[in-house]
């Protein structure tokens, strides 16, 4: 046998677990959704169950109250996020920019079901806002859905959408002038134009994200019936998982289908960055925008400042002395240590193979080009998909095809679809980054007698840092706060943070509730510190001008919680 | 025999694409060769076999008379150097130049004088903590010949080395590539789809179109003698007088540009 072949039966072994990994995601992501398919279809014979489920007046109901609360909730935040994005990106220097695109992202360092709760900190009963004003605004249903998610969903479209103007080419705006074009001109026929993608993109996630909530209904939902709350009423109430497979068939539906259209049409027509954009022009900061800014900045800003204060005042609202009271029942009752052990632990694990698995499958997709055509564009386009899969459907689908294996009631599960769950975005985070990375760098590394191995340590990882830093961030600080595919699949012995927090609003301990997200707020942002301190050493040392914005580069990433 | 290096029957297909046909040709000690053509003709495609990055479909890659064509790009010891300079932008220019040795494990003395003598050659020696992204493109494109120098392999293949540079810088340093060329006795293929670039350069010009090698021959012989055929009439002749003109016209000894 020769070198050659050696050589060769090398290449084609890497090539093979390179496959193997990709096969696993397949596998765990393919065939629970089938199970959750084939039990939706058990309920009754054949298609039954779902025509007398979605014919019956509960259903249509919440399905129908489903849609309007989240095409409301996404076109209130997408609006201000547009504004917001606006503003920052092209009105402001660079630390004020930084600055607030760091306090943009902060809510979405938290769990969708702690929005609620502030929401009742605002408006309910004892609610800053209800005392300041001297009446109570309906907030338990519609209002305080939209409210909520309106915090939810804001960090995320902001982070698709100031990419975008991030990226808008100062020459157009240049040629513009030229021809004559008035500013409102320029707005209407440059910017919108090349905006409608990027806010469509902004509306697929957005929609995705609050069409599949369930953390803010539970909290502010009251009585109004929405699907995911029927859901969850079915499934974790009474237990009746085939009612609850079809429910989450309906909630995957809409969702798969907005997210198709983004990907067939929309995002193939965004506006790609150009290597020497002229940062654009658009005159001075006038009044009339800063005055709404400062307001909008406020806005944002008060969940965060509701959940740093509350777990601290003795009791909302009437005694607003300090104390440590809830944090001390938290850690004597509620075992706070072993949930920050779990949580911390379920995180890490998440980030540490999901970014393995994540860098496999998209190094395989950008660089194999020896076959496997069907095959990579066949798991490409579910992990597209994937990006759709509501939690809970995913969760539901995990809790029937692993029910009574060794695996069920262990932590590793929970790492496991917490993988599959987040693993879209990091997914084109790779992508996107080795389609930029020079390949001929491997190619000289072969030629000066590197081997896979020099290859892949001297070359590739190196050059990788601050993707891999991102992408393993954008697993962790997900795993923290996500509440949907882990609430089907844990016991007492692996809850987490955030599940805690659920279990805290259904005992109506709102204190402890807001304790535990200040706790995972503290932990996400020593991560996003972490981050950002790593990214301005890695761009200090490589000399390439000024340091990244603070981790907004997850903007492709962008996640469903 | 002085053949370096020898190509038999080479053909390549992706897919239904036929990129190479049929190519034979030999390269002898101490030449510099051009493999010329417009973009899209296969010369990268053809120098890609010869590193050893691309199998051929068909035919045979002979270096010093022994079949390499099976052989792994790490095996057959060339050195290369590639139009986007592909340095590696985490190391600084002495580790790029360094990196190579450190792999063929040679002891830290050797390797410290070797790299200094190459990054000299090339007037690098007072950049050599600095990172590629603090140089300019030459510099840059000077590092990676250094890299390519230090490894003191017998065959130097360039893929469109200058292609990114100014027009200064470009013609500066080809001359010192030339220089070193001489100076060293070290073989070199260079891909180009630059007539002047290869006629100023090269020993012999392997001329190609359409995946297939439609001439081998001198600069001198290509300009004399291959008029009749239309393709190289255009691609060779018409072009080079061209500038013959503009330059002609510069100096106030010709007619009028055409």
């Amino acid at each position: 046998m020769s070198r050659a072949s050696a050589q060769k039966s090398g290449r084609t072994g890497t090539a093979l677990t390179l496959t193997l990994l990709v096969a696993v995601i397949c596998v765990n992501m393919i065939l629970p959704m089938l199970t959750l398919l084939a039990k939706s279809v058990d309920y009754e014979p054949f298609y039954r169950g779902f025509v007398t489920t979605l014919s019956s007046r509960a259903t249509k109901q919440a399905l129908w109250n489903s849609i309007k609360v989240t095409l409301l909730s996404c076109a209130i935040a997408i609006g201000a996020a547009f504004f917001f994005a606006y503003i920052v990106e092209l009105k402001l220097g660079d630390r004020a920019r930084r600055l607030f695109r760091f306090l943009a992202i902060l809510p979405m360092l938290v769990p969708s079901i702690t929005h609620g709760i502030v929401i009742v900190y605002l408006f309910g009963k004892m609610g800053i806002f209800t005392r300041f004003l001297g009446f109570q605004l309906p907030i338990y249903g519609p209002l305080g859905i939209v409210m909520g998610s309106f915090f939810y969903a804001f960090p995320i479209a902001f982070l698709v959408l100031s990419q975008a103007f991030a990226n808008l080419d100062g020459r157009l705006f240049e040629n513009a002038v030229i021809l004559g074009a008035k500013p409102l001109r320029r707005f209407w026929d440059i910017v919108l134009p090349i905006m409608k993608y990027a806010v469509f993109s902004a509306f697929a996630v957005c929609f995705t994200m609050i069409f599949t909530d369930y953390g803010i209904p539970l909290s502010v939902g009251g009585t109004y019936s929405i699907l995911p709350l029927l859901f969850y009423k079915n499934v974790i109430g009474m237990l009746d998982f085939s009612k609850g497979a079809i429910y989450s068939t309906m909630i995957l539906m809409p969702a798969i289908l907005v997210y198709l259209l983004d990907i067939l049409y929309f995002s193939k027509k965004q506006v790609s960055a150009s290597h020497n954009l002229r940062k654009v022009d658009s005159g001075p900061f006038h009044l009339l925008q800063k005055i709404p800014f400062a307001l909008l900045t406020f806005c944002v800003v008060l969940p965060i400042l509701i959940i740093c204060v509350a777990p601290f005042v003795r009791a909302w609202p009437y005694d607003l002395g300090l104390t440590l009271r809830h944090f001390r029942r938290i850690i004597s009752v509620g075992a706070l240590g072993k949930l920050v052990g779990n949580s911390v632990v379920i995180s890490l694990l998440t980030g540490l193979l999901g970014t393995v698995l994540a860098f496999a499958a998209g190094y395989v997709y950008v660089r194999n080009k020896n076959g496997l055509h069907l095959f990579k564009k066949i798991t490409h386009g579910l992990y597209m998909v994937s990006l759709a899969i509501p939690g809970l459907a995913l969760g539901l689908s995990f809790a029937l095809f692993f029910r009574g294996t060794p695996l069920y009631s262990t932590l590793l599960i929970l790492v496991i679809v917490n993988i599959i769950h987040f693993f879209g975005s990091p997914y084109m985070m790779v992508i996107s980054h080795f389609k930029l990375l020079n390949p001929n760098l491997e190619a000289i590394c072969r030629t000066l007698g590197g081997s896979n191995f020099n290859v892949l340590f001297d070359v590739i990882i190196p050059n990788s840092r601050k993707m891999i830093t991102d992408v393993f961030v954008y697993f962790f600080t997900n795993s923290m706060i996500t509440i949907s595919a882990v609430s089907m699949l844990y016991n007492s012995r692996t809850m987490t943070l955030a599940l805690q927090i659920t279990a805290y609003n259904d005992q109506g301990t709102w204190e402890s509730a807001v304790a535990v997200s200040l706790v995972i707020l503290a932990i996400n942002v020593v991560m996003k510190a972490w981050q950002t301190f790593r990214l301005d050493r890695m761009s200090r040392r490589l000399h390439q001008g000024p340091a990244p914005a603070l981790a907004v580069d997850d903007a492709v990433s962008t996640g469903i919680g | 025999m002085s053949d370096l290096i020898r190509l038999e029957g080479i053909n390549k297909y992706f897919g239904p694409q036929h990129a190479l046909k049929d190519i034979t040709c030999r390269v002898e000690k101490g030449e510099f060769v051009s493999i010329l053509g417009p973009s899209g003709c296969g010369k990268t495609t053809l120098l890609r076999v010869l590193m050893g990055l691309e199998a051929p479909s068909s035919g045979k890659v002979y270096h010093r008379g022994e079949d390499i064509t099976r052989q792994p790009p790490d095996k057959r010891g060339f050195s290369i150097v590639f139009q986007d300079y592909a340095l590696f932008p985490h190391m600084t220019l002495y580790d790029n130049v360094a990196y190579g040795l450190k792999l063929k494990k040679m002891p830290a003395p050797e390797i410290r004088e070797r790299v200094m003598n190459s990054l000299n050659t090339l007037k690098l020696g007072k950049s050599i903590d600095k990172y590629p992204s603090q140089l300019s493109g030459g510099m840059q494109q000077r590092a990676a010949i250094a890299r390519s120098l230090v490894l003191g392999s017998d065959l130097m293949l360039l893929d469109e080395p200058f292609s990114a540079l100014d027009a200064m810088v470009k013609v500066d340093l080809s001359g010192e590539l030339k220089e070193l060329q001489r100076q060293f006795g070290i073989t070199m293929v260079m891909v180009t789809h630059d007539q002047e670039e290869a006629f100023m350069l090269s020993d012999r010009v392997f001329l190609m179109r359409q995946g297939a090698m439609v001439a081998d021959a001198t600069p001198r012989d290509l300009y004399r003698n291959a008029s009749g055929d239309p393709f190289i009439h255009t691609f060779i002749v018409d072009q080079i007088d061209k500038r013959a003109k503009y330059i002609l016209a510069l100096n106030g000894t010709g007619g009028g540009v055409s």
